[in-house]
């Protein structure tokens, strides 16, 4: 009896597989139906940390600093992260690059008396809410602050609804600190806050 | 036997093999292929190249929130620390579409769209993917499931059916609590809240970080006081707990990581209930203490899979929880395996395959009420899925399709398909769509329970005494709920932004209580009639409801966001004897709810953050409407110090929220609170 059941449940099994397999069958290939004459492009990706990485280092070709790198008396460019640390899987290629002539060094910075050595500051989304107490010490020690969300960081990364990664600058912000930005990084950020904005 | 689990086994291998095979195919036909670009490639490209650079979702469940078709909320570290919760479920009050009502001190009934209660059964909730219900009843004993809330990274809420991906349970709703990592606690943290109404709870956190390990451990305690019956005096249900766990995490690889974390949680909390003798047909109030004690460890690998940017994760955990009460003993050990493989997207497809085996074994015990036959049970719960999420026009358009299949003891294979699908009109405005499945398998209780829940004295239709009693049954059927939802989000100007949703559910086989054959019986030497009230899969429900999120951010200091939530219940039975509001699924939520948060910073110094709600009434466990009120002061004294001053349910001495649907326990006064926080990192 007890076999005669199993049977039966797997044969009622075997056929929902089947009808699952059929149906999934059907979900379309690009190739051969939706893209069809839609002429998809084939697109740039990168993971998100490593894009946010790359743009750390870009920024660094796009500004001048009060107090220019090196800061410590190493030869060395410095990108802290405030407290987390989720450009960990990206800090050795980091490393191996190079900005302003100089090797670029990441560390994370625990404490505001850390924030000193860092000539660029990342602050991760789940740290935002500190941006108001660290942009002070930001401020005097003339680090650029760049932000993955929140108010009153000097970039602040933004997701497009593309699925991009664009950031906003605010001028007033960059100011306090001594630090200014070239037009060619102004003109791509998606907003521009403070004096002089557009 | 064998050879048709052997069978099973293939067909299931079959499966799988067989779509990875269209799958392949749709790969190569093929002509151009998406690049995926390393952070070395990345940064020889110039500003404006990055910004035209796509960032690929390696899997699901870090999918941007924003754009998923679903109903989302989540509650951020910032709204943790600008709220006065001192408990994850004073939390969930913030959320649009959950109903968060106390009924006694420790004890809360949370649901998500509609058919809650103290024993709600259709809300998953996940502690950083360790599945936190319990098998017994199907719902969430929240007294226990505590942590420190500025622990706490975020908390996820999905409205609307979850069961392709999440599973069992997760019928009307997800709510996703995902801690800090160990790596993001470096250094100590110590908080204390103390207050009116002897409230306090303890926190303290360290952690420490070498070359690529991570080690954070932390301890917390509440000692909270009984609140007051409706009819006067004290309600008896104050408790007081302690819970303490580490996290641990080494870094293996630049692409793989290893994490391993536990906690051990005891809770003590006074209860009062009537308890009836079968014997005597006398209810008998008992005064005690009950006892939680728990524990669980989870160990998860996560790494690159077999293709460059696919990702592998294995998860395993052990959870064991102990509870020792007036009406019942209960011992369960949980041992959960998930796998989940992410496929690195290609020509638009971004695929996930999992699975996941669960052994569940339970000991119960008799105390006064509650029996479970057989008192020993084990069980298990077998998964396999596959999502895709399919890009059809770039930046525009994507359908994602999903199934997944559930094996369990009980009931036997249940499938949960979803087909959802989002539209990006313009950067201003997203439309999205889905139909979903979702199945509660049918819980030990269902299958079976045996318990005394009233006695009806004589009248002149029926002259003897009748104990009315709960019986499981191996009848009861799986819970389907099929859900149609629809949503828009919209940026209406630089400053505000709209979130609607609306849902139409149709329940089938939700469990009823319907009336056995009544037997006769000797009490207190008379004759009695014991009636049986057995566990049947015969109420039907419809919910619709809609949910209208306005989020304002009036300036760089100052946010509000204002909420309104309908749902309209409609539950009946296909039982023609039986009462749908009896003893079963029912209307037990209020149909409007409105709340309006506030943040806002004062100087550099100071913070206002305030939330006003208003509840309706919900007649059938007796809470009239009510509007209440908390505030918070904050003031951030140095870089390291925060001080808090709160007042909850501030708009009134006291209130009534929900009661206990089925264990006669008085209703209880949630009163007006005071008290001071301190924050210290070091």
């Amino acid at each position: 009896m007890r076999g005669l059941k199993g049977r039966k449940r797997s044969s009622l099994g075997g056929m929902l597989s089947a009808c699952f397999a059929a149906l999934i069958s059907l979900w379309p290939c690009p190739s051969s139906f939706w893209d069809r004459g839609a002429g998809v492009k084939a697109e740039t990706l990168g993971d998100e940390y490593s894009v946010k990485g790359a743009y750390l280092l870009n920024f660094a070709k796009f500004t001048t600093w009060r107090v220019p790198p090196p800061r410590t008396n190493e030869s060395v460019f410095t990108i802290c992260t405030w407290k987390s640390d989720p450009l960990k899987r990206v800090a050795a290629a980091l490393e191996s690059k190079s900005v302003l002539h100089l090797a670029v060094k990441t560390k994370i910075a625990s404490s505001p008396d850390h924030i000193s050595e860092c000539d660029i500051l990342f602050v991760p989304a789940g740290e935002s809410m500190e941006i108001p107490r660290i942009v002070t010490v930001a401020d005097s020690s003339g680090t650029l602050l760049v932000a993955e969300d929140g108010e009153g960081a000097m970039i602040t990364f933004t997701s497009s609804a593309n699925g991009q990664i664009r950031f906003s600058c605010n001028l007033t912000a960059a100011e306090k600190a001594g630090i200014k930005f070239s037009s060619q990084l102004i003109s791509l950020a998606v907003r521009v806050e403070g004096e002089g904005a557009p | 036997m064998i050879t048709v689990r052997k069978r099973g086994i293939l067909s299931i291998f079959s499966i799988v093999s067989f779509l990875g095979l269209v799958y392949q195919s749709c790969v190569y036909a093929q002509v151009e292929k998406d690049v995926v670009l390393d952070v070395d490639q990345l940064s020889e490209l110039s500003l404006e190249e990055l910004t035209k650079v796509k960032v690929t979702s390696a899997s699901k469940k870090e999918q941007k929130l924003n754009d998923v078709a679903s109903a989302v909320f989540v509650i951020t570290q910032n709204d943790i620390q600008r709220s006065t919760a001192t408990v994850i479920p004073e939390l969930l009050r913030m959320v649009p579409g959950l109903y968060v009502a106390q009924v006694g001190a420790s004890t809360w009934s949370i649901a998500a769209r509609g058919l809650g209660g103290v024993f709600s059964n259709k809300l998953l909730v996940l502690i950083d993917g360790r599945t936190v219900y319990t098998p017994l009843y199907s719902g969430t004993y929240w007294e226990v499931q505590d942590y420190p809330l500025n622990d706490i990274e975020r908390i996820e809420v999905i409205r609307g059916p979850g069961g392709t991906m999440w599973g069992s349970n997760a019928v009307n709703g997800v709510i996703n609590i995902i801690t800090k990592s160990a790596a993001s606690t470096e250094g100590g943290a110590a908080s204390l809240q103390a207050g009116k109404e002897a409230l306090s709870v303890g926190n303290i956190r360290y952690g420490w970080k070498e070359e690529g390990t991570a080690v954070s451990t932390y301890a917390r305690g509440r000692l909270v006081d009984n609140l007051a019956k409706e009819e006067g005096g004290s309600s008896a249900d104050g408790y007081n707990s302690a819970q303490a766990g580490f996290k641990y995490s080494q870094s293996l690889s630049s692409t793989s990581e290893l994490g391993i974390q536990g906690d051990i949680y005891s809770l003590n909390r006074s209860e009062r209930l009537g308890v009836i003798s079968p014997s005597t047909l006398t209810t008998e109030e008992v005064g005690q203490m009950a006892h939680s004690r728990g524990g669980n460890v989870l160990a998860r690998l996560k790494g690159e899979g077999v293709s460059e940017g696919d990702t592998a994760t294995v998860q395993f955990y052990y959870d064991r929880a102990n509870r020792e009460e007036a009406v019942a003993r209960s011992a369960v050990s949980t041992y959960d395996l998930d796998l989940q493989y992410d496929v690195a997207r290609v020509y638009g497809h971004g695929v996930t395959v999992g699975g996941g085996v669960r052994s569940i074994h339970d000991s119960t015990g008799f105390r006064k009420m509650v029996v479970l036959d057989p008192p020993q049970r084990e069980y298990s719960l077998v998964n396999l899925f596959i999502q895709d999420d399919y890009t059809i026009i770039p930046d525009t358009w994507s359908v994602t399709g999903g199934v997944k299949f559930e094996h369990n003891e009980f009931t036997g294979a249940v499938w949960q398909p979803s087909l959802k699908s989002s539209w990006h009109v313009n950067d201003q405005l997203q439309v999205w769509g889905s139909i979903a499945r979702a199945v509660r398998i049918p819980s030990r209780v269902a299958n079976d329970i045996s318990a005394p829940i009233a006695v009806v004295p004589p009248s002149a239709d029926v002259p003897a005494p009748t104990l009315l009693e709960l019986r499981g049954s191996r009848d009861t059927q799986p819970e389907i709920a099929l859900s149609y939802e629809v949503g828009v989000r919209s940026e209406l100007s630089s400053q505000f932004a709209l979130d609607l949703a609306g849902f139409y559910t149709d329940y089938k086989n939700l469990q009823t209580f319907d009336r056995g054959t009544p037997e006769f019986f000797m009490a207190n030497g008379g004759l009695a009639i014991r009636q049986p009230l057995i566990s049947q899969s015969n109420g039907e429900a419809g919910i619709w409801g809609l949910e209208t999120v306005l989020e304002g951010k009036l300036s760089a200091a100052s946010r509000i966001q204002l909420w309104h939530v309908l749902q309209i219940v409609d539950v009946s039975t296909r039982n023609p004897d039986g009462d749908p509001n009896f003893l079963g699924e029912k209307n037990n939520n209020p149909v409007n709810q409105i709340a309006l948060r506030g943040q806002f910073d004062i100087g550099n110094s100071f913070e206002l953050n305030s939330m006003v709600r208003f509840v309706e009434s919900v007649p059938f466990v007796g809470a009239p409407s009510y509007w209440q009120g908390d505030l918070q002061l904050a003031w951030r004294v140095a870089k390291d110090l925060r001080l808090t001053l709160n007042g909850s349910n501030l708009l009134s001495n006291d209130h009534i929220e929900s009661s206990s649907e089925f264990v006669m326990r008085p209703h209880t006064r949630i009163e007006r609170s005071y008290f001071m926080g301190v924050g210290y990192t070091f």
